[in-house]
């Protein structure tokens, strides 16, 4: 095999890897080393050693430009992929797919089909039988959509076989976070002592670590895990409070970066302050020491006062519109909103329905007036959307005299359903899930969010002043409009405008470019004067989306303003 | 003799009613109309310690060689930010919220883009001390001759600068309006008192 020589200085990229990115390329760089090592490949000209693969960042087959990625990149599929994939064999994976679709995942760009259908594929969620192509993967590996149970089972062994995979790069770590809403909720609860007990008994090459409030979990959680799962768990590290010595340390450290005036450096370092606060007690919480810390930086000499709710809310809110990522399509969000605060009224009753289909679960019976099947899809194949819109129409027919449909809700960056290509199957989806298909705009995705990352706060006792009761009956006010959408009659072959968009390309290098040097040199500017800078046909949310790719962009996301920093 | 401070000889310089009430009489006092105030804090007081750090780096001995380089506004706006106003700013944006950390940015923006636009009107500029002769520099009783006689300027002006025509006294102005760049260049043109 012939090696061009690498040029000096291979061109940088703006895009930052993701995680995938990362394992995906040390997975596949580590088993080419080894096909190096034992002989399978043999380098007649150029420069390739297993050591510049195991241990150098100067190829990447991903979208590296030197001459030895690229050549890896092309010969990957036909002639390097036996050779990895023979080293898989004693793993026993539960699927040939891998190596395939890690490939595909690197080479493709951010947002792109192959890559939606790589992370769709890394779920288990069902393909397009183009997408199956596209990816070279045999027909029987394209996952299935049901039963239930099938589903949930694959959907472990994927994990399993990312753990077993990890050894070809570094270890996984998992973090279940905000664990406090667990306890409102038992049959989580069980499911996720259940889920550690199989990672850790199961699952090679990870760690697993839980976060959790001391209070809500030693007086919550705890009593309701079952004794056996939560004897899995290894001694917890309490993070315990701080003492005035530390205290000092954090202030100094905390303010160093702001070069706050000598005024407030004094009133800082007022040991009399100091030791109020510590009278009577040897260490205080972090959080309550910053928020002291707060209501002195304020000038406060009361703490600061509750701020109202729906300010509070603004301000996540504001913090949503600015992070599409945060956005994304996440199930457990609309699970949570169907069965809480969008329930909220007597006359509605949410229990389980997976009867009618498994694409559904949950279902709003409304007295004498609605009939509502709700399912919480990411992506599925166009045979189980014709098999969803088959069950809407009979289920339409099942209740006469009541609105009775079925709700999936939609985020931006999801396909568009139905797919244009869908040319036969289309039209007949399309009129039986008319509006049941709600697309969500840029700010419905954010609201709805923002609901969902505040009351988990709040559970958490994040949010100064306010329980998570205080905050979903806030929420229950706020949504309240949703309730009424979704109980709106169907529109029969209704087309949201928004359904028919493509989804945004993402942002041309050329404008990556150009935003980058633009905030290099103005350093701190807002979103407004970003976009009067880099003229018309620049939206916010393009400068956004092109923000996530570079890395040295930071934003600060108020309510009434975005501003963009160089971390230069 | 008639007195007038700095800050009165700027706002006779914007105000033509008080300018013609204070030629008629200096000794009657006449109120100066002030901008009625909103929620954006301007933070004046750190403007005028930032400008007046990074002036006096501009011009002090050790830096003069290397600080003479900076001749465009991206090169002197990247070492006000890296050596002054970055530190400031994170503070004022953790502290007020973005709107005011905007505001001041823009002020001190505007301020570096000014004296660049000085600077190349400065022939020969040597260093920076070719452009700023003092800054913050207390002056009192400093005879103006005018047509109308000479006038007596007291107060401690922002800076002085050298240009063509002479040295030009300038005192900074930042607007709580929406027109913060105008009301600067304004204030900054009007202001000027040729010695």
């Amino acid at each position: 095999m012939t090696i061009p020589t690498p040029p000096t200085k291979p061109p940088g990229s703006v895009d930052e890897p993701t995680q995938l990115n990362s394992l995906a390329e040390g997975v596949l760089q580590n088993l080419v080393a080894n096909a190096i090592d034992r002989g399978l490949v043999t380098i007649v000209q150029g420069e390739l050693r297993p050591e510049q693969l195991r241990q150098g960042s100067e190829i990447i087959i991903g979208k590296g430009s030197g001459p030895q990625s690229t050549w890896l990149r092309d010969h990957f599929i036909h002639e390097l992929l036996p050779l990895c994939q023979q080293q898989l064999s004693p793993l026993k994976l539960t699927s040939a797919g891998w190596l395939k679709v890690l490939f595909h995942y690197l080479t493709s760009s951010p947002g792109s089909e192959i890559r939606q259908g790589c992370l769709a594929w890394l779920r288990y969620e069902t393909l397009d039988e183009s997408m199956v192509n596209s990816l070279g993967i045999a027909p029987g590996e394209n996952p299935r959509s049901e039963p239930v149970d099938v589903v949930n089972n694959a959907c472990w062994l994927r994990i399993h076989d990312l753990c077993l995979l990890a050894r070809y790069y570094r270890p996984l770590l998992f973090c279940f976070d905000q664990t406090e809403d667990y306890q409102t909720n038992l049959e989580l609860l069980q499911q996720f002592g259940r889920v550690v007990v199989r990672l850790v008994n199961e699952a090679p090459n990870h760690l697993t670590v839980v976060t959790a409030n001391q209070s809500i979990w030693d007086s919550k959680v705890v009593p309701k895990i079952e004794d056996a799962h939560h004897d899995r768990f290894s001694i917890p590290k309490q993070l315990r409070g701080l003492d005035i010595r530390e205290a000092e340390e954090l202030i100094q450290l905390r303010l160093a970066p702001f070069a706050p005036s000598e005024e407030l450096l004094r009133q800082f370092r007022d040991q009399k302050w100091l030791d109020s606060i510590y009278s009577g007690r040897k260490t205080i919480p972090v959080r309550e020491f910053m928020h002291k810390c707060r209501d002195r930086w304020a000038g406060a000499t009361t703490p600061t006062p509750k701020l109202p709710l729906d300010q509070i809310f603004d301000e996540y809110l504001s913090e949503y519109r600015v992070n599409p990522r945060r956005r994304y399509f996440d199930p457990d969000v609309f699970r949570w909103l169907v069965r809480g605060p969008l329930a909220a009224d007597p006359e509605i009753v949410c229990s389980e329905n997976k009867k009618e289909t498994p694409f559904a679960e949950l279902q709003w019976s409304v007295g004498g007036q609605a009939e509502i099947l709700f399912g919480f899809v990411r992506e599925m194949h166009f045979t189980q959307w014709k098999k969803v819109a088959d069950v809407a129409e009979a289920w339409r027919a099942k209740h006469p005299g009541k609105i009775a449909k079925i709700i999936y809700f939609r985020s931006e960056e999801l396909d568009p359903i139905p797919k244009p290509t869908w040319t036969k199957s289309g039209p007949a989806i399309r009129a039986a899930l008319g509006s049941g298909l709600l697309v969500l705009s840029k700010e419905e995705s954010s609201e709805l969010n923002a609901a969902r990352d505040l009351y988990l706060e709040a559970v958490s006792g994040n949010v100064s002043g306010y329980s998570g009761e205080d905050v979903l009956r806030f929420l229950q006010q706020r949504l309240a409009p949703w309730r009424q959408r979704i109980l709106q009659p169907q529109l029969p072959a209704h087309i949201p405008e928004q359904e028919q968009r493509a989804p945004p390309p993402p942002p041309k290098q050329l404008f990556l470019e150009k935003l980058r040097i633009l905030v290099q040199h103005e350093k701190f500017l807002s979103l407004s004067d970003t976009l009067e800078k880099l003229g018309s046909g620049t939206t916010e949310d393009l400068v956004l989306e092109a923000c996530e790719k570079i890395p040295q962009i930071q934003k600060i996301a108020h309510p009434n303003m975005v501003v963009l920093i160089w971390q230069g | 003799m008639a007195r007038i401070t700095v800050t009165q000889l700027k706002h006779a310089s914007l105000d033509k009613k008080w300018r013609a009430a204070w030629i008629l009489d200096p000794s009657v006092p006449v109120p100066i109309a002030r901008a009625p105030k909103n929620s954006i804090r301007v933070n004046s007081l750190l403007f005028h310690r930032l400008v007046d750090r990074f002036s006096n780096w501009l011009t002090a001995e050790p830096n003069l060689w290397s600080a003479a380089k900076l001749s465009s506004y991206e090169d002197v706006w990247d070492a006000f930010w890296n050596n002054f106003a970055k530190k400031e700013l994170l503070g004022l944006l953790e502290q007020q919220g973005p709107q005011s950390a905007d505001h001041l940015t823009k002020a001190l923006k505007n301020w570096s883009q000014e004296l660049v636009t000085k600077r190349s009107v400065t022939a020969p500029f040597k260093n920076w001390r070719s452009l700023i002769l003092t800054s913050e520099y207390q002056f009192d009783d400093v005879p103006v001759t005018t047509a109308r006689g000479i006038i007596h300027v007291a107060g401690r002006p922002d800076c002085v600068v050298l240009e063509t025509g002479g040295p030009v006294v300038v005192d900074y102005k930042l607007s709580r309006g929406a027109n913060l760049k105008t009301d600067l260049l304004q204030a900054a043109e009007a202001a000027r008192a040729n010695f």
